[in-house]
């Protein structure tokens, strides 16, 4: 018999017959439960998602860059020259030469930057358009070893 | 003796399930897309797609506890979506990886396509039937080796907090694919092309075998009170969803489905001839043993 034998079906309500060899693992449990229609489960799940990231963009928390915050779109604060770990790669040359201790020439020298380099490039920048191989760990190295032409 | 017959589940309702989920994953990839694409044309304070990230939050957790600083490439949004992680694993399971991860999305679309090929080309079909009755085997093989997803787990959060550094970051294939833009050759590139090369012959391969945010929420979804459960009494004892699950686990056999590599796909409840069989149950403690026939049931039947 086909497990899709539907003798006792109505349009409404299509029905499926049980085999006769079909023995189904028996079910048992000490909870109570409630079905759940699917489309609710989804529905929920990603409301509470939206609920939290909504909720936590509002608080300031859900900070997505570096360099700006995501809530009010400020700037965040300027390098203060106390540790190299603060360098990023959207940081300009300038920014840079700033904060440390660091010539610009001496910059320019260590990673053949091209002299009509303008210091508003970022160091992503640099990196990226194969401008010089300013890579920002290799950048913080240099200034931490005493930033030597 | 009479015959039994159990309500048909409709089309319909299994296509609601597979088009929604097949929505949201689209959905998710394209704005994925859309970010790493916005952050390539360099648009001054974009977000960095590694922003997104729900698992760089668990790797950062240890820091951000420790010294209220997060490590590289790590920013509090990651944090946010961590805990948002660990939120709907307490209510939802697996939810995250079946319907929201862009990388799971990936695998299972190369998988859909390379089974629609499969599926049409009969010496393919007998060449891998061929395979599976050679290798019997690889159950106990693929067993052993989603113990993998822990591994990399301890490994990826002990290491970040014993270096400061995030070291799974160098091998995570969905850091890869967020620097695709980049067409650096890295390791990291290797292992998406490997895991995406094995998703032709295997179902979400990273998930099962290596992804450390699978085995957070697998723990943490323990302790959900939401699953899918399974009524013997309207079951016909096929396989059907057994065959539909991309983690491969056997519906079939239990009562409800609480292994960890569960991620609430649906897909068995999709695919269920049968409309009472397999639903999406929440449960709560109850005085009375119940059995699972009665769905709906606040007090309970004694067996």
């Amino acid at each position: 018999m086909s497990t899709l034998d539907t003798s006792p079906s109505t349009p409404e309500q299509p029905m499926l017959r049980i085999p006769a060899s079909a023995h189904p693992v028996p079910t048992h449990t000490k909870h109570g439960n409630r079905r759940i229609p699917a489309l609710v489960y989804v529905g929920v799940l990603l409301a509470v998602i939206a609920a939290l990231v909504v909720g936590s963009q509002s608080l300031g928390w859900f900070r997505t860059t570096g360099q700006m915050t995501a809530s009010s779109g400020e700037r965040v604060a300027p390098l203060s020259g106390a540790s190299t770990s603060d360098i990023k790669g959207w940081m300009s040359l300038q920014d840079v030469l700033d904060a440390y201790p660091v010539t610009k020439d001496a910059m320019y020298a260590h990673f053949a930057i091209p002299a009509d380099t303008p210091t508003t490039t970022t160091l992503s920048e640099l990196n990226e358009g194969a401008i010089a191989a300013v890579d920002v760990p290799s950048l913080r190295s240099w200034i931490d070893d005493g930033a030597t032409p | 003796m009479s015959a039994t017959f159990v309500p048909r589940r409709s089309p319909r309702s299994a296509r609601q399930i597979r088009w929604s989920r097949h929505l949201v994953q689209t959905a998710i990839v394209a704005w994925v897309a859309w970010t790493i694409w916005s952050k390539a044309v360099a648009a001054p304070g974009a977000a960095s797609p590694e922003a997104f990230c729900p698992f760089g939050g668990f790797e950062t957790a240890f820091t951000w506890i420790t010294t209220g600083a997060t490590v590289a490439h790590v920013h509090t949004a990651n944090l946010v979506l961590a805990g948002i992680v660990v939120v709907l694993a307490l209510v939802g399971r697996g939810f995250f990886c079946g319907w929201l991860c862009p990388l799971g999305s990936i695998q299972e679309a190369i998988r859909g396509m390379a089974r629609a090929v499969t599926d049409r080309a009969p010496w393919m079909r007998r060449t891998g039937r061929a395979i599976r009755a050679n290798a019997p085997w690889w159950p106990r093989v693929d067993h052993i080796l989603r113990y993998g997803r822990y591994v990399v787990l301890v490994w990826a959060i002990g290491g970040a907090a014993v270096t400061g550094v995030m070291v799974f970051r160098e091998f995570d294939p969905w850091n890869a694919l967020l620097s695709i833009a980049e067409f650096e050759i890295s390791t990291a590139f290797v292992v998406l092309i490997a895991v995406l090369g094995l998703s032709v012959f295997v179902d979400r391969p990273f998930c099962r075998y290596a992804c450390p945010l699978g085995a957070v929420q697998g723990l943490i979804g323990k302790a959900s009170p939401l699953a899918i459960q399974r009524n013997a009494d309207a079951c016909l004892g096929c396989t059907i969803c057994n065959n539909a699950c991309p983690m491969n686990i056997e519906v079939n056999q239990v009562t409800r489905v609480t292994d960890t590599n569960c991620i609430g796909c649906l897909e068995c409840v999709a695919a269920c001839p049968s409309q009472n069989a397999i639903a999406v149950t929440v449960t709560f403690p109850s005085r009375l043993p119940v059995h699972t026939s009665d769905f709906d049931t606040k007090e309970g039947v004694l067996l």
